[in-house]
């Protein structure tokens, strides 16, 4: 479990989260949502050590994770998928799978790939193949096949959908949900296309202006009655 | 036309060579943490005076301590990356912070050289300014041992340079920090550590060439200072973002500061001479005019097409007049 305590956290003297509390629970998949600039990635930069923590905790499994840098929280067990340059553009495919296996040993790596490559088969064909010459479905493939590659417990999709066609983005996201469901791997989605995430996800977080606005069931969130309406643009059905 | 004097061409191969070391080391730290280091030249007058310090005292060649220059070049390198650029890296600082800091610092080093050049000659009588290795150079088949071993270490560094880089999970890391440094961390990458293990190789490569160095040009404390405006310009010249660039631009300054300057002094008289620095600030001027990414960063592709081209449809209207 993921427990976030009092947090507050930003870039420099740029405040940008207030005072956050929530809870991810294992197995769930946990979507947060809000306006542009209302925080989200920031959130999930906070969890892996990569943004300036003013104050509060971080718990994963009872230890708090504050203060340690991204490297220690990735072998932790926490895998983050960023929003835009998540793979190495200038390493073929092959490496890129070999660097999400840094910290694993030779045979185990190994295994590994064979693994995920498995689950994301289309990516046997590109091997050779710069990261960068792939297309956005293929590069938030890679992105996931790399996170995979390390069996984290909690995998944190930064706007995984965020510049896909629609038919993709639904690929994508249907290809998340299977992570939950077949390995149980716990998921955090920042998403902006709210209603689909909404719809796949367990628990939801309305952050507005770095504050939380609402904590609780997806599917209460989707169908509330203003803050849908308001903050997310959600039309009623 | 004239042959090319031995000595000249020798004095070119031995210059660019080790000219490439040392671009190849600054390149490497800029490549990682954006630290354009001006303090980069004086670890070559580390590795000389290490060089010095040995063959005087222990006896032996030059090429025995080249281990020990650079063990001691790479670890001050690595000193100054962690004391100093990475709390500075940290706290955000920017490049033009960083720039002035390797100014500081190659003003510390200049110091401590100097002082350990007087404390050479007072304590143990070794002549420690201007001084030459080359008596204690060995001959490898009929040659100076400089003019084979220079080249060679060039050529060896650059293809272990490449292996590392391309074959090795270590190496790999490196480019993948280099490229992306957040997601390097966040696949689980010892980021820190990887800038690390350059910023030694960085100092141990120029600490080596400094080393081989006064085997045929003068040593004294201040031949960092003096070389440091050469291994920027064959550094951009190649390109900032490519070791590989590195190499070449090493190569294309070290050939045109020597040629250059004789073939000048031949023409024009001894005056030109001292002018020998202009040579690789006029190639920095034409580089950031011309292609500011340096040679690794044009579209050879591009390029050669567009000459194609030109040189097609000079032909085509060549024919066309012939034909009227």
């Amino acid at each position: 479990m993921l427990e976030i305590q009092e947090v507050n956290a930003g870039y420099g003297r740029f405040h940008v989260l207030f005072d956050i509390n929530t809870k991810m629970r294992d197995n769930d998949i946990t979507v947060i949502v809000g306006p542009n600039g209302s925080g989200k990635s920031t959130l999930l930069k906070t969890i892996m050590g990569i943004t300036q923590v003013y104050s509060g905790k971080i718990l994963f499994n009872g230890t708090n994770i504050l203060g340690l840098p991204p490297h220690l929280v990735t072998r932790l067990g926490i895998a983050y998928l960023p929003q835009v340059d998540n793979v190495f553009e200038n390493l073929k495919v092959k490496e890129n799978l070999l660097m999400a296996g840094y910290t694993l040993g030779k045979d185990e790596a190994k295994e590994r790939a064979k693994e995920v490559l498995g689950d994301f088969p289309a990516l046997n064909e590109y091997m050779d193949r710069m990261a960068g010459m792939l297309s956005g479905g293929e590069r938030q493939m890679l992105a996931m096949a790399m996170a995979m590659m390390r069996r984290p417990k909690i995998m944190l999709f930064d706007e995984p959908t965020g510049s896909l066609s629609p038919k993709i983005a639904f690929e994508v996201l249907d290809k998340i949900v299977k992570l939950r469901d077949d390995y149980g791997v716990t998921l955090v989605l920042a998403e902006q296309n709210v209603r689909s995430a909404l719809e796949q996800g367990d628990e939801a977080i309305l952050l507005v202006s770095g504050k939380v606005m609402f904590k609780g069931n997806s599917q209460e969130l989707l169908k509330h009655p203003e803050l849908g309406q308001v903050y997310l643009g959600i039309k009623k059905t | 036309m004239d042959m090319i004097d031995p000595i000249v061409l020798s004095q070119a191969i031995i210059y660019s060579s080790l000219l490439t070391l040392l671009s190849i080391g600054l390149t490497l730290t800029y490549l990682t943490t954006k630290v354009p280091n001006f303090a980069h030249g004086s670890l070559a007058a580390v590795g000389a005076y290490v060089t010095l310090t040995a063959v005087k005292l222990w006896s032996g060649n030059p090429y025995h301590f080249l281990f020990l220059a650079l063990i001691i070049g790479g670890l001050i390198s690595l000193a100054q990356y962690i004391i100093i650029f990475r709390p500075l890296i940290r706290r955000g600082a920017t490049v033009v912070a960083l720039m002035i800091t390797t100014l500081a610092i190659e003003f510390i080093l200049l110091a401590v050289m100097n002082i350990y050049a007087d404390y050479l000659t007072r304590q143990f009588k070794i002549r420690s300014r201007y001084f030459f290795l080359s008596p204690h150079d060995i001959d490898i088949a009929g040659q100076k041992g400089v003019l084979v071993i220079s080249p060679t270490l060039a050529a060896v560094t650059v293809t272990l340079l490449y292996l590392v880089l391309n074959k090795t999970k270590f190496g790999v890391a490196m480019r993948a920090a280099i490229e992306d440094s957040s997601l390097a961390s966040v696949v689980g990458i010892n980021v820190n550590m990887v800038y690390a293990v350059s910023w030694f190789i960085a100092g141990g490569l120029g600490s080596i060439s400094g080393a081989l160095l006064p085997l045929w040009f003068p040593g004294n404390p201040d031949m960092g200072s003096g070389i440091i405006v050469s291994v920027f310009a064959a550094s951009l010249v190649g390109g900032l973002g490519s070791i590989y660039g590195a190499v070449v631009g090493g190569y294309l300054i070290g050939l045109a500061e020597i040629f250059g300057t004789v073939g000048l002094s031949l023409e024009l008289g001894s005056w030109v001479i001292p002018y020998r620095p202009l040579i690789p600030l006029i190639a920095i001027a034409v580089t950031l005019l011309l292609a500011p990414e340096g040679l690794m960063g044009v579209d050879w592709k591009g390029v050669t097409k567009v000459i194609w081209d030109k040189i097609m449809g000079l032909m085509h209207t060549r024919q066309k007049n012939r034909a009227h």
